[in-house]
């Protein structure tokens, strides 16, 4: 069996978000882990990104913290396929 | 500018050529605008570099068409020889601005193909793209050669993307970027034979031709596909 092709970062915002998405729009950082198939250390490092970018947003409740998608977030999984075609086109996948 | 700065123009070229660069510019300016469309989507540092890159090459054709549509009233006959050191003040402001705003166009996307994070770099890389035609005697001359540096490295980063996608979109901008470097070597010879500066339009003419077919096709492609589910595999 051909191994997987390995995702770009593109690929790898649109899993994240994608999965909190399916989770309610709300979901806890071990259940991102478990779902988007990276390391803790590239996790921290993509959430970190998402943060900064405004795609998603920290809640804290009972010392629990947990991520939610915002709506900027939801664009970026509605236009997806344009930025990655885009990026691809002009040879910044 | 100096007495080896001189273009030969051919009598009937002239406005034509204006026309093409205007063109140019609009095709760059619109790559410019969904570049900044796609950023404002994906938040994408380099995206945001390839629409500044664009948009300075847009804004420079528009100041050298501008000057090329002076030039047809202030001359005529069969072989237009203009020399730069003889124009106007007004109209040496707008070739320096010309030179800088498309090399500074040319660094930002050779800048955005590096995928680099250190700022610093693509600093470095303008502020001694301006020092050099600043410095030089023959600047369009120096500014033909050193787009012909920045293109060609360009034109390379295409061609390797085109090798790793093996597609139509990026073969369309592999050969873009091709034909600009093979007309940027051209235009050097635009300085002694007339015939350089109109093949020179012409495969610029094409390249942009393929970049807006690309641009096309990726928005046609694009705004087509639906979202699919995440993939189980790193």
């Amino acid at each position: 069996m051909a191994p997987a092709k390995k995702r770009n970062r593109l690929e790898v915002i649109r899993d994240i978000l994608t999965v909190i998405k399916h989770k309610n729009g709300t979901i806890k950082p071990t259940h991102i882990l478990y779902k988007s198939n990276l390391s803790y250390a590239m996790m921290e490092e993509y959430l970190a990104e998402l943060l900064e970018k405004e795609f998603i947003v920290e809640r804290r409740a009972g010392g629990r913290k947990s991520y939610a998608i915002t709506d900027k977030g939801m664009e970026y999984l509605e236009k997806y396929h344009l930025i990655a075609e885009f990026s691809e086109s002009f040879g910044l996948g | 500018m100096s007495m080896g700065d001189v273009y030969l123009i051919p009598a009937w070229f002239l406005g034509f050529d204006s026309v093409m660069e205007v063109l140019f510019s609009l095709i760059t300016l619109i790559i410019a605008f969904v570049a900044f469309k796609v950023y404002r989507l994906s938040c994408e540092r380099t995206v945001r570099h390839l629409s500044i890159g664009f948009a300075l090459i847009g804004i420079s054709y528009l100041i050298w068409a501008c000057i090329h549509l002076s030039l047809v009233t202030a001359l005529s006959a069969d072989i237009s020889v203009i020399y730069l050191e003889n124009l106007p003040v007004h109209w040496v402001i707008g070739v320096y601005a010309y030179l800088i705003l498309f090399l500074s166009g040319l660094v930002t996307l050779a800048y955005a193909t590096t995928r680099a994070k250190h700022g610093g770099i693509y600093y470095l890389l303008l502020g001694l793209t301006i020092l050099i035609i600043f410095s030089s005697i023959q600047k369009i001359l120096t500014f033909r050669i050193v787009s012909m540096f920045l293109l060609s490295y360009i034109a390379y980063h295409y061609y390797w993307e085109y090798l790793a996608h093996r597609n139509i979109k990026t073969l369309l901008t592999c050969s873009a970027f091709a034909l600009l470097f093979i007309s940027s070597i051209d235009l050097i010879f635009a300085q002694h034979y007339s015939a350089a500066y109109v093949v020179g339009h012409f495969l610029e003419f094409a390249a942009y031709g393929l970049l807006l077919g690309s641009l096309v096709h990726t928005i046609h492609h694009g705004s087509r596909q639906k979202e699919k589910p995440p993939r189980s595999h790193t």
